[in-house]
């Protein structure tokens, strides 16, 4: 490996260390503290992302047992579905990924991030105005659309935070040190500048009619393509190397699978109106970019399957990397899937199906919870230096991987089974018996998932406030030592 | 009642799907959609011209070296 090592001393990260004349003047001091903004934005992601799959359980017994929590408003299937998403996309995954991003612009770029005061107060601004949001929904005030059901003025307080961190994030990027951008701060840039254009269009703009259905599915589908999906992104692209102890197998190949991924992505929304009452050159671009998302696709699959090739060793003992690959696997298997699902034919039978439940959540848990969660174990123990229990993270590992197949599964075959009735010519009503056991089965492995992830709480919680005295981690603990990254 | 004998009823269309079959046509293709045409072809090149020229002025040249270097960050 050739390397020109650059200045890698926490004093270059200090946030009292120069700031090369850059006007810095949102700094109070006792929030001044390396690093205090990312742990705010990480552990409330974390708090959210048990809430989410919470209600997520709640909602999934109600499908099979419809009588479970009846008769309290706030707590009806109509109510908690939109609680449950908007959770999930603007606290769990946005909070938790923005944690990981504060993390790795100011390693990256070499430069103190430009005001912790500022990403510690937006961290809460967004914490506070998510759960007004959250509450307004459950007392039944909701835009009514999907994604942007949160109403005003919550909703036009995201897109607003949004751009004091992104001015916060982008700042600091600016007055860099290291000239060189590493991929992950591609990504974060396609995040955090694209952003309030499509959250304006999608939940301030007024749209009639089926224009309104177009402009929705374009805000959404860039919600998941460009924001989540590119932090996600960013931040496999920082461990996973890191986590091998390997340079990322291609840089160049990485270059491809951004620039088809910022070009195409916005193109997809309209896949979801296929066979809608909307023009067909809206299908037929939507069609297009869906499949021409194979390259970007291909490019990350080759990038990290090169990179992660040999490493069955670390894969044994490094949960953390674990946690990598299968946030990994389940990137490729949504956007293939994804690609697919927007072939004519095959929408038409599976559109409305299960099916698309299946996709959505293989991405958001398989790869948003994974992934997560992989930074998580990361950050504990090759920036805090401190061991978690090992017992406890395994058991977090095989609840997570088995509950998500299940879930997948479950919801897979039953929107196949669906599609055929319907296209047999059954009805909706018609195939409903055939539903319950794998409702079932649903409620089953979202409670395996929420059960891990109550586990990866206690372990953090229990890492965290007892670290061990003596250098050695907890009783069961197997801490992995930063130079056993060994590539095998 | 009525209303939900109709939607257990299966549904019997017998209508012939529509054919989409070209990537910027309507229908069965033979209409091109040339809004479409007109963004997506100077888009690709300026991205191609975009690409050359970053090539020439030495954007791509050692690419590979912050990647090697991404290693050395201290977390």
């Amino acid at each position: 490996m050739t390397t020109s090592p650059v200045s890698t001393s926490t004093s270059a990260l200090s946030p009292s260390d120069d700031r090369l004349n850059f006007p810095q003047t949102i700094a109070f001091p006792a929030l001044e503290r390396r690093d205090y903004a990312m742990q705010t934005w990480l552990f409330s992601g974390v708090f959210w992302m048990v809430v989410a799959a919470s209600i997520g359980v709640i909602e999934a017994v109600k499908l099979f047992h419809p009588e479970f929590l009846q008769g309290i408003p706030a707590l009806a299937y109509g109510r908690l579905r939109p609680v449950h998403v908007n959770i999930g996309i603007f606290g769990f995954m946005s909070m938790g990924y923005l944690g990981a991003a504060f993390y790795m612009v100011p390693r990256l770029t070499q430069t103190a991030l430009y005001s912790e005061t500022l990403g510690v107060l937006t961290a809460w601004a967004w914490n506070l105005n998510l759960t007004g949001g959250v509450l307004a929904i459950l007392m039944g005030f909701s835009k009514g659309k999907e994604y942007e059901e949160m109403p005003f003025p919550f909703d036009m307080m995201v897109g607003l935070l949004e751009i004091a961190i992104a001015g916060n994030l982008f700042s600091t990027i600016t007055v860099r040190k290291e000239p060189r951008l590493y991929v992950s701060l591609w990504y974060i840039l396609l995040a955090i500048i694209p952003f309030p254009i499509y959250y304006t269009l999608g939940n301030v703009m007024k749209f009639r009619g089926i224009e309104d259905a177009i402009v929705n599915w374009f805000y959404s589908h860039n919600l998941f393509g460009l924001w989540l999906t590119s932090l996600g992104l960013a931040t496999l692209y920082y461990i996973v190397p890191k986590q091998l102890n390997k340079p990322l197998y291609s840089h160049a190949i990485s270059f491809l699978g951004f620039w088809t991924l910022a070009a195409f992505y916005p193109w997809n929304g309209g896949h979801h109106v296929i066979w809608g009452p909307v023009p067909m050159w809206v299908m037929s671009a939507s069609v297009t970019a869906s499949i021409a998302m194979l390259i970007p696709t291909i490019a990350t699959m080759v990038n990290f399957g090169g990179t992660a090739l040999g490493t069955q060793g670390v894969m044994k003992r490094d949960i953390s990397y674990r946690f990598s690959i299968l946030a990994y696997l389940s990137y490729v298997g949504t956007s293939l899937w994804g690609s697919t699902l927007a072939i004519m034919d095959l929408n038409a039978k599976l559109h409305f199906t299960s099916t698309t439940i299946a996709h959505v959540h293989l991405g958001f848990v398989g790869f948003g919870l994974a992934g997560l969660v992989a930074f998580v174990y990361f950050y504990l123990e090759r920036s805090l230096k401190l061991g978690y229990s090992r017992t406890l993270a395994e058991w977090h590992f095989w609840l997570t991987t088995i509950g998500i197949i299940g879930y997948v599964t479950s919801m897979g075959w039953l929107g196949w089974l669906e599609g055929s009735e319907w296209a047999a010519g059954n009805s909706v009503q018609g195939v409903l018996e055939l539903r319950y056991w794998y409702n079932v089965a649903r409620a089953g492995s979202g409670g395996l998932l929420l059960i891990g992830q109550l586990i990866l709480v206690w372990n953090i919680w229990k890492t965290m406030t007892s670290p061990p005295s003596d250098g050695a981690g907890l009783d069961d603990l197997k801490s992995v030592s930063l130079n056993e990254g060994v590539v095998l | 009642m009525m209303i939900f004998q109709l939607m257990t009823e299966p549904m019997k269309s017998m209508a012939e799907p529509m054919v989409h079959g070209s990537w910027f046509g309507v229908g069965d293709g033979t209409i091109v959609v040339w809004s479409l045409v007109g963004v997506i072809v100077p888009v690709g090149l300026v991205s191609i011209v975009a690409f050359i020229w970053a090539g020439k002025t030495g954007h791509f040249k050692n690419i590979q070296e912050i990647a090697d270097r991404q290693l050395d960050i201290e977390d």
